[in-house]
């Protein structure tokens, strides 16, 4: 069913302008509420917005996003707060929400009712680094007649299961741009625009960008390839070790540099 | 990709896993399809068990403890004499072997006792590959002599501080180091555990210990045993001894981690009070909350203390072939003194799970009922903690 994702992505093709996806973990988002955050972020310059559900083993993360679920956790956030936070800012907001879950936290909440939950809470997509292809018929069969996006990650080393796994994509393509755990790195992968073009070869669905982008520099390079950038660590650390301002600020800072 | 191996093990297994490492899982199970059944990499791997691990192990009667125990007729299957101490170095000298067909120049392992560690530690030095090891800080700390011993054969041991520093994180932590270096790594994984192929790979590895007892077995008693026992962490000497005997009428029993008790919540039980969750690339039993955190868990093993258990030990317990059941440290702890004394063999904290069973239900079971026990592994690392705790018990 069609989502706000690509209701989103139909709009800033349109206004020929590349989405702007930054992450943050519920409980470590600094001194303000999620859903005062949800709507800070959207001021700043975010198209879509994800947020975590805090894990106690995120397999996919590396130290900064493993450190905000460590207090997420400590705070005792929990599935069913981050869905309360979500139908607060929804009152306000119709900016597209993704859920960055791993699949435990589904699979042990009832992957059905975890998934009308989401829609209810008015969450658009669920991006799970740990549910590959060939694990999600589980939950897509539950998915399929629900306004809810399944993201497709798609990775370097993909090589020949691109087609297979693209073939079904919907809302956009998660396209992890270097290997590795999630985390700030000093250069963006050099192959990523060929890397880019193999995948525009098999799909049309919009393309963003995720792992490891640092800066609005290199926020800068990455959109010029595709259609979307996601920025985790970088502002989790910000929000973290700084303040929601300074959060902020590096949305606003990275707007500027991808384009209005 | 050969459909004749199963992903699932009823509802559980699979692959879990990021995108990142879902190739490296295709290609390492084509590898295995491809070289491991041929006669050459059979000969190699028979031959590095035979002259450098010193297999067949023995198939003891240890006599003087079934004495002790009263009627049944205990056997111990001594994977304690092989070669770095425990059974794991079948699976890895196999691993190993297949790292190399594959042209990989560096492997990584995740350990919790650091029985894997030292034997992943050991191939790499055997075949000259570069070797880094995952090991929880809490359990550095409790086994320091393997910890040593990687060393001095070259690995370099990284200790892992996050959750609760044990063989969990250490997991989490080299599934993460795969995911950086997935194209020039390989990874040796432990126990029959993690996305597949890696527990049925694990556990064909491991089905050597299966099938020497069986042979050795009608050899001394003219038939098959009664009952099989073996201690379960993520359950690789246990898979590997019941393995062949799954079509036989022989009762089976995999002995869990009760640590301070099951009613303290002080445990590593995943089969006795565990849920079906998702973690470490499979669909397994885990100790979980019910949003599906991860629970904290404790055994005086750190080979045992681990909050999940593979995939087909799960699909054993539900379909009812094997009985699962736990044992407390204190019940470890004796047993291991028991059979110290009795027998004059030091076990490992790990294996003494396993011969707790065995003490604790002696009574229950059957005059001349053969019985036999994974000696899975040798009790040096364990010794001066053991002899802390009975000096803290007076």
């Amino acid at each position: 069913m069609k989502t706000r994702i690509s209701e989103k992505f139909e709009a800033l093709k349109a206004r020929n302008r590349k989405a702007l996806i930054p992450f943050f973990m519920p409980g470590a988002q600094g001194e303000q509420s999620i859903a005062e955050t949800i709507l800070g972020l959207e001021a700043a310059g975010a198209d879509l917005i994800e947020l975590g559900v805090p894990f106690s083993d995120p397999m996919a993360d590396g130290p900064v996003i493993q450190r905000s679920a460590e207090a997420a956790l400590k705070k005792g956030v929990m599935t069913d707060t981050v869905f309360a936070a979500v139908k607060e800012a929804r009152e306000k907001t119709d900016i597209p929400l993704l859920l960055l879950v791993y699949y435990n936290s589904v699979f042990k909440y009832g992957p059905e009712r975890f998934a009308r939950d989401c829609v209810a809470a008015g969450i658009d997509g669920l991006i799970i680094p740990d549910l590959p292809f060939e694990e999600q018929g589980e939950l897509t069969q539950v998915t399929r007649d629900l306004p809810l996006d399944v993201i497709t990650l798609v990775a370097r080393t993909s090589k020949n299961r691109l087609k297979t796994v693209l073939e079904k994509a919907e809302g956009f393509i998660y396209c992890v741009s270097t290997t590795g755990v999630t985390g700030e790195r000093a250069k963006v992968y050099s192959g990523l625009k060929g890397f880019l073009e193999e995948i525009k070869a098999h799909t049309d669905v919009p393309r963003c960008v995720g792992f490891g982008i640092s800066d609005a520099a290199q926020a800068a390079e990455v959109a010029a390839y595709g259609e979307g950038v996601i920025v985790g660590s970088a502002l989790v650390r910000r929000f973290l070790d700084e303040s929601a301002e300074a959060g902020y600020a590096l949305i606003r800072e990275m707007r500027a540099a991808i384009g209005e | 990709m050969n459909e004749k191996i199963s992903r699932k093990y009823g509802e559980f297994g699979g692959q879990y896993c990021p995108e990142l490492l879902m190739n490296a899982l295709i290609v390492l199970e084509e590898a295995w399809q491809t070289y491991v059944p041929t006669p050459e990499f059979q000969k190699e791997y028979k031959k590095l068990l035979k002259d450098y691990s010193g297999r067949p192990t023995p198939l003891y009667y240890a006599e003087n403890l079934s004495k002790k125990l009263g009627g049944v007729k205990l056997y111990l299957k001594r994977e304690d004499l092989n070669h770095t101490g425990s059974h794991k170095i079948n699976n890895v000298l196999g691993q190993a072997l297949l790292a190399v067909r594959m042209g990989k120049t560096k492997v990584i392992a995740e350990t919790g006792a650091g029985q894997h560690g030292v034997a992943t530690a050991t191939a790499a030095a055997l075949f000259n590959l570069e070797c880094e090891v995952f090991m929880g800080t809490e359990d550095i700390e409790r086994q320091s002599l393997n910890v040593t011993r990687m060393r001095m054969l070259g690995a370099t041991v990284t200790p892992v501080a996050s959750g609760t520093g044990t063989l969990k994180d250490a997991t989490n932590e080299a599934l993460r180091a795969w995911t950086a270096r997935v194209e020039d790594t390989f990874y040796v994984l432990g126990s029959v555990v993690g996305p597949h192929p890696y527990p049925a790979l694990v556990r064909d590895f491991q089905r050597i210990i299966g099938d020497e007892t069986k042979a050795q077995m009608l050899e001394a008693e003219g038939k098959l045993p009664d009952r099989l026992v073996a201690c379960v962490g993520g359950g690789s000497n246990a898979m590997g001894l019941f393995a062949p005997f799954l079509e036989d009428d022989v009762a089976m029993v995999g002995v869990e981690a009760g640590g301070l008790g099951i009613e303290t919540g002080q445990h590593a039980a995943s089969m006795t009070c565990g849920s079906v969750g998702v973690l470490h690339g499979m669909k397994s039993l885990f100790l979980q909350d019910e949003f599906g955190q991860i629970t904290p868990v404790y055994s005086i093993s750190a080979g045992l203390d681990y909050p999940g258990v593979g995939p087909q030990h799960a699909h054993l317990k539900t379909s009812g072939r094997v009985t699962y059941e736990a044992v407390t440290d204190n019940e470890a702890v004796e047993a291991f003194a028991l059979l110290t004394r009795t027998e004059g063999i030091i076990p490992a904290i790990e294996s003494a799970h396993a011969l707790a069973w065995c003490v604790k239900h002696a009574d229950e079971l059957k005059p001349g009922e053969v019985v036999v026990v994974n000696l899975s592994g040798r009790g040096d690392k364990d010794v001066s903690r053991i002899a802390e705790y009975l000096e803290e018990g007076k």
